[in-house]
């Protein structure tokens, strides 16, 4: 069985923000709404001081707290392990933004226009976005990361992975101990956030030092 | 001094959106000041209408028996409640997907536990409220065993919301055994309240007065204790957690949870409740009782408030990887 | 419809950055120029609403035209073209071409703010014939960058850096950065070092010292063939040339004699020491920089650049032992010095009053550990050397020796060449007084307060009558507006600029805007930066590209690329064949070769770009990759030549470790300024042969009350002023804790009672202020404050970009005081004093 998952490498990441950009523009998520987001995290005291920039998406967990959480079954786990809201199933009761802990969930009021924040597309192009948004998600629902489902079935990478310049995300088979991916989170020693919630998250990230 | 080129106006605007903040994060979903600062709020009174609702269905059969108080309390959930979360939801005429999953999901085994609730309530208040036509007398077998089931399923929708809450494991103010509790004490306190003033609006007795006032003197110092071991946990627990205290006891939302949940909330009425035994006249009485009860509400409704607003989600991302 | 790469081009192999995926919003931005607008309101300042009047292009080409012949007749000279750097290749059909056709001297880059061609890009042209360098990230093993973010998101070919960078890392290459915040390029260093703004170069030169003077770690194999070293000085300062061939002499250590550097006889020579020369005392140039470098202790410079002597030495010894002198490697069979340490310098390093010499002492450690240009080193950006395109061989250039056998870059973007320098013009023609000078591409004189009294003084015949400006926005991008505005730009009669949005610029300054076409609307050839005949792109060996940009849409509404109106201008003029004669001038300097438009392009036929392009590039590539070829491939590459990359190697060319023609050149300059009666119109002193730091105005402010030291640094998600326009960028901009906000220590916020978010202002001693957001952080230098990107928008044309981030060109004044004497760049970096914003609410 295919488990997708994701190998961020900390060490080679550079917070350009390529894939926060990446991701809006292949998904078209209008403003407020950030499937892939890189963090800043500082700690230490100057001048010891560490700035990691650290990207963060769904971690499409094995155990998903969403999926469990969700009263209407919009929010499924696929047989290839990618977590999916299907949006016209989803009701916008938030309570799997509120239940994931790693802020993967984003909840869309209203479309808006870049350009002039109304309802109303502001030029050609922001009808095609606000259309190609409508086909993946909708106002009034939860959306998130979908491992870039529509790539993945034409054989290509997940946008964010593809546009990465440092190449430090790698996408792949978590169950096939030769891809890539395993073998990235065996010998680099690879850690998912936050193990203790039990959700065993398929994005794994490689150390910063 | 030269002027500022930008004409004064440089710099100003900067926001950044909670989830890209590196360390604890607020949740923007639930309650007043939201993503939908306002919209948002109606789950907050869904939940309190809920809590008090059913409890005051409860109290108005088991305490007490006030057929007028007991159906408030059903229309109060069957009616309050559904409405306020359909205003919340952000595609409401799919509502009823709600109740899919109850095998999993404490949202839908809350709302099964309403309509269940709201079906075993109307059935028993049927017969007392006008339907004569039911098949069943209130005082009989049947209609007792309605009665259980409207008061158990009561309970259930008393207690839900707490753990709606408790299963949010990364917002540690909320990751906690006593929100179950905590909520129901508060919705049987809030059931007594509206039972109260339901009573004094319609001009009825009270019966039981002692009773009742003991039990409430007993819920207002629950409340009190669970909230001070609540806010002691907090402080050994994690960072996450401690922020959470510090936004609950120094921030705006001090005043929700402080100002008017502790103290006019809670210490506030149990003082009324003391001088009750005293009050000169019956009015004066009634008042007293009165003004406890809308401010045991207030408390309520600011408790529950607090916490949403001080639920903060565990950094994403710990140091040291 | 969107934007993805193109995977097998080496331009970026299919990575495309945040700012080139965002580019479809700016193509489809309402507030886009879409048609050409008239000034209605004579008044031009900072805030007036100048009335914009849509008019056709028919009004528009009459009313340029006009302008420009009356220019014209009147005196040429009067007509200053401007550009934007961000579009190189066009820049050369558009400013340098028309202004050559049109007979005037007169232009700078706007984009860069009067810092772009000054000195990083000279020192970088002297010392390795390149616009730039950058680590050889396949074998380098300890780079050190000063105030430079080579590989990590922003400047030249900035995918494919990072890509390289990321690899080298993984592959255990060390980075130290000195840098006074933690940049991008320090927190995934190995070790940051903080060290104040405008200090690197006594760093550096300390460490220099060391590396010379206490731990001999230095090639002097490279220091006697490729440098200067060993060329004798007399006492005069100059070189001891030999009487009859008149090249600089050299000691014969072998015949024990002095000859002249280039000698056949010469196998070794002396680098230390004293030799008389016909009775004249002289010593070896390395001699003296040896003896000079000597001041530099580490002591000393760490009371300069607050960074731990013992931290110099130790870092100093690392690049000197690393640096493996001696060591050799062996590359597609060939054997190459293998030196795996460079010295990079870059923007931050640069923007200081003494530019020239703080970049020079940073390049000086690779030329003193012979990592210049080897396995492993500091590599040139250019190309410096091109074989020629297989097939046609055309592009064929190489670097060559001067009489001197100093290095000659053959490829440079502009017109003027570092190196040898130009005799100074007396008097000088153009307004900026650069003719006079020969290092600068341009300097800052003719924003200068008392810019009248030196024309006067120079006897300019002629003054400030038309400026064509070509995408820049001057207001926000060369420094304190007020300044510029008051002293330059108000002084032209007509200004009209191309542009893709009414900026500041445009509302303050122009006369007549015309709708530029977008770089997603038009034609250009050799996209990328620096586009030198060949674009280079991942450094090291791979493959060079020449690549096309072509229009993804028609122009939509009225726009239309500026290089059409020129070509259309230059018709309207009567300047045809003058143009048609400077394009192929530059088409053939730039490029290379003997191309003549003429022969393709009939005597009445009107100028087309896309026909020039495609004779260009069919007489580059041959008859069959003509326009049509690139329409439908985008690019075309080939494999570099190990003779390319690594080409010092293969070149018997010098640099100088000694600039003993600055002294000469610096003197003939001093002449012409003394002459016209302006003896102290820069500090002479400073053209001199040796290496020194001097201090910025920033070093010697004694107001205590400007405690704070600021600087500007480069965000990877903007590009000049230009993106804070772009939604996407502006919502992502916002949520990063640093592109739009001032930077501020921890320790230092909580002395000074600020806290997260306040607004402050930030004050410089003139009383010129910038307002902005606190971020607090322990990530930057406690006297220090740091701000992103040239944000701080307030134009009405760009309401996106509106009141977001901090406005920090305010800062920078415009003045002798901030202009480097020897490369008239401009000094960046300012001593402020910070105070909350009273009574503003938080955002």
């Amino acid at each position: 069985m295919v488990r997708l998952g994701m190998v961020i490498d900390l060490k080679r990441c550079t917070g350009c923000h390529t894939c926060t950009v990446a991701c809006k523009a292949e998904h078209h998520t209008p403003p407020g709404v950030f499937w892939a987001k890189v963090v800043r995290v500082e700690s230490g005291k100057y001048p010891t001081v560490i700035r990691q920039a650290v990207p963060l998406l769904c971690m499409h967990c094995k155990e998903p707290e969403c999926e469990k959480v969700c009263p209407t079954g919009a929010t499924k786990k696929k047989d290839d392990g990618t977590v999916t809201v299907d949006s016209k199933l989803c009701v916008g009761c938030r309570y799997c933004a509120v239940a994931c802990p790693y802020g993967a969930r984003c909840f869309t009021p209203e479309w808006k226009d870049y350009f002039t924040g109304e309802k109303k597309p502001s030029s050609q192009f922001a009808e095609y976005s606000k259309k190609k948004w409508l086909e993946e998600s909708d106002k009034g629902v939860v959306s998130k990361c979908n491992f870039c489902e529509e790539r993945v079935k034409e054989g290509k990478k997940p946008a964010c992975v593809n546009a990465c310049p440092t190449e430090a995300r790698t996408f792949g088979d978590l169950d096939d101990p030769e891809s890539e991916v395993s073998q990235l989170i065996k010998k680099r020693r690879g850690m998912q956030l936050h193990p203790e919630y039990g959700t065993d998250a398929c994005v794994y990230y490689l150390p910063g030092r | 001094m030269s002027q500022s080129t930008s004409l004064g106006k440089g710099g100003v605007c900067v926001m950044q959106q909670e989830d890209f903040k590196p360390g604890a994060r607020t949740q923007m979903e639930w309650g007043f000041g939201g993503r939908r600062r306002w919209r948002d709020g109606a789950l907050l009174m869904a939940l309190f209408l809920g809590g008090i609702g059913a409890g005051q269905f409860v109290v108005s059969t088991w305490l007490i028996d006030s057929v007028t108080s007991a159906l408030v309390g059903l229309i109060v959930v069957g009616v309050g409640k559904t409405v306020a979360h359909l205003v919340y939801l952000g595609q409401p005429t799919r509502f009823y997907r709600l109740f899919l999953r109850p095998k999993t999901s404490w949202i839908s085994r809350g709302l099964i536990f309403m309509v269940v609730f709201v079906a075993f309530g109307a059935a028993y208040l049927a017969p007392d409220i006008g339907f004569a036509w039911v098949p069943w007398e209130t005082g009989s077998t049947f209609s007792d065993a309605l009665l259980v089931g409207a008061i158990l399923s009561a309970f259930l929708v008393m207690v839900y919301d707490g753990f709606v809450l408790l299963t949010c494991k990364s917002i540690t103010a909320w990751n906690t055994a006593l929100m179950p509790p905590l909520f129901f004490t508060y919705a049987v306190a809030g059931g007594t309240a509206m039972t109260y003033l339901t009573l004094i609006a319609m001009g009825s007795e009270i019966p039981n007065q002692s009773t009742l006032t003991t039990i409430d003197s007993v819920l207002l110092v629950s409340m009190f204790a669970l909230l001070v071991i609540y806010i002691v946990n907090m402080t050994t627990s994690n960072a996450t957690a401690r922020e959470s205290l510090r936004k609950l006891t120094t921030t705006k939302v001090a005043i929700a949870f402080i100002g008017v949940a502790i103290i006019l909330g809670l210490l506030v009425p149990l003082t009324l409740t003391l001088y009750h035994e005293v009050a000169a006249t019956e009015t004066i009485a009634s008042v007293l009782l009165a003004l406890s009860s809308i401010l045991e509400l207030s408390g309520d409704l600011s408790v529950r408030h607090s916490i949403l607003r001080a639920g903060l989600h565990t950094p994403v991302f710990s140091e040291g990887l | 419809m969107g934007i993805e790469g193109v995977p097998e081009s080496p331009q970026g192999y299919g990575n495309i950055c945040a700012k080139g995926l965002s580019s479809v919003m700016m193509l489809y931005d309402p507030s886009r120029l879409n048609y050409p607008l008239l000034r209605t309101n004579p008044e031009k300042g900072i805030g007036v609403d100048p009335g914009w009047k849509r008019i056709s292009w028919d009004e528009a080409m009459d009313l340029l035209t006009s302008k420009l012949s009356a220019c014209l007749k009147k005196d040429p000279r009067g007509l200053y073209t401007v550009g934007s750097p961000t579009f190189p290749a066009e820049r050369a059909f558009n400013i340098l071409s028309f202004r050559k056709a049109f007979g005037t001297p007169n232009y700078y880059t706007g984009g860069g703010g009067l810092h772009c061609g000054n000195g990083a890009h000279m020192i970088g042209g002297i010392y390795h014939a390149s616009w730039s360098v950058i680590p050889d990230f396949k074998y380098c093993n300890l780079a050190v960058y000063w105030g430079c973010s080579k590989g990590h998101g922003a400047g030249h070919a900035a995918n494919v850096a990072a890509k390289q960078a990321a690899d080298a890392k993984a592959r255990g290459m060390r980075l130290i950065v000195f840098d006074p915040f933690l940049s991008t390029q320090a927190s995934t260093a190995e070790e940051w070092v903080p060290i104040k703004a405008g200090t690197d170069a006594a760093a550096a030169l300390s460490m220099a010292n060391l590396l010379l003077n206490e731990y001999g770690l230095y090639d002097r194999d490279y220091i006697k063939w490729k440098t200067n070293g060993p060329y004798l000085v007399a006492p005069d300062g100059l070189y001891r040339r030999d009487q009859t061939s008149g090249v600089p002499l050299v000691y014969n250590t072998t015949e024990k004699r002095v000859e002249p550097f280039n000698s056949k006889r010469v196998k070794d020579c002396a680098l230390e020491g004293e030799f008389e020369v016909d009775g004249v005392k002289c010593a070896p140039s390395f001699q003296l920089l040896k003896n000079h470098l000597r001041k530099y202790s580490p002591e000393h410079a760490s009371e300069i650049c607050g960074v731990s002597a013992n931290t110099l030495r130790r870092i100093a010894k690392e690049f000197g032992e690393e640096a493996k002198i001696g060591s050799n490697i062996s590359i597609e069979g060939k054997t190459l010095p293998y030196r795996p340490v460079a010295s990079i310098y870059f923007r931050g390093s640069q923007g200081h009053y003494n530019q020239a010499w703080d970049c020079m002492s940073l390049v000086l450690l690779n030329h003193l550990v012979g990592s210049a240009d080897v396995p492993g080193g500091a590599l040139a950006f250019g190309p410096p050397v091109h074989l020629g395109y297989p097939g046609t061989g055309r592009l064929k250039y190489s670097v060559e020796p001067d009489k001197d056998g100093l290095l000659v870059a053959k490829n440079w973007p502009y017109a003027h060449l570092p190196y040898p320098p130009l005799e100074p013009k007396d008097p000088p023609e153009r307004l900026d007084l650069q003719d006079m000078f020969y290092i600068p591409t341009y300097t800052t004189i003719m924003g200068w307060d008392n810019n009248e009294e030196l024309w006067q003084k120079f006897k300019i015949p002629y003054r400030p009558d038309v400026m064509i400006s070509f995408a820049t926005n001057q207001i926000m991008s060369v420094g304190n507006p007020n300044t510029l505005l008051k002293n330059f730009l108000k002084k032209f009669n007509f200004i009209a600029s191309f542009n893709i949005y009414s900026t500041e610029f445009e509302e303050s300054a122009a006369d007549l805007v015309l709708p530029d076409a977008c770089y997603l609307e038009r034609y250009a050839c050799a996209t990328t930066f620096p586009t030198v005949g060949v674009s280079c792109h991942a450094t090291g060996l791979g493959e060079w590209i020449w690549a096309i940009r072509q229009p993804a849409i028609k122009p939509m509404y009225e726009r239309r690329p500026m290089i059409d109106v020129i070509l259309e201008l230059s018709e309207r003029l009567g300047l045809r064949d003058r143009y048609l004669e400077a394009a192929r001038e530059w088409v053939n300097r730039a490029y290379g070769g003997d191309l003549d438009f003429k022969k393709f392009i009939g005597p009445n036929e009107k100028l087309n770009f896309e026909k020039m392009l495609d004779i260009i590039m069919k007489d580059r590539f041959g008859p069959d990759k003509g326009l049509d070829y690139f329409k439908e491939h985008g690019y075309l590459k080939w494999d570099k030549r190990i003779e390319e990359v690594y080409w010092r190697a293969f070149n018997d060319v010098r640099v100088p470790v000694y600039l003993e023609w600055i002294i000469r050149a610096g003197r003939k300059s001093k002449a012409v300024a003394e002459k016209y009666g302006v003896p102290d119109l820069v500090d002479w002193s400073a053209h001199s042969g040796l290496p020194d730091w001097r201090p910025c105005p920033t070093h010697t402010e004694k107001n205590p009350e400007y405690d704070l030291e600021a600087f500007y640094w480069r965000s990877a998600l903007h590009t000049y002023s230009m993106t804070m326009q772009n939604p996407w960028l502006s919502e992502v901009s916002q949520n990063d804790p640093y592109t739009y906000t001032i930077q501020l220590n921890t320790e230092t916020a909580a002395r000074k009672g600020v806290k997260e978010g306040d607004l402050v202002w930030l004050e410089n001693p003139k009383g010129s202020k910038a307002r902005g957001r606190v971020h607090v952080t322990d990530g930057i230098r406690p006297d220090h404050v740091a701000i992103a990107a040239n944000a701080g928008h307030w134009s009405k044309g760009l309401p996106i970009a509106k009141d977001k981030g901090v406005f920090f060109n305010e800062l920078i004044e415009i003045d002798k005081e901030h202009t480097c004497p020897v490369s008239l760049g401009q000094d960046i970096c300012v001593k402020v004093k910070l105070y909350k914003d009273g009574g503003a609410r938080g955002g």
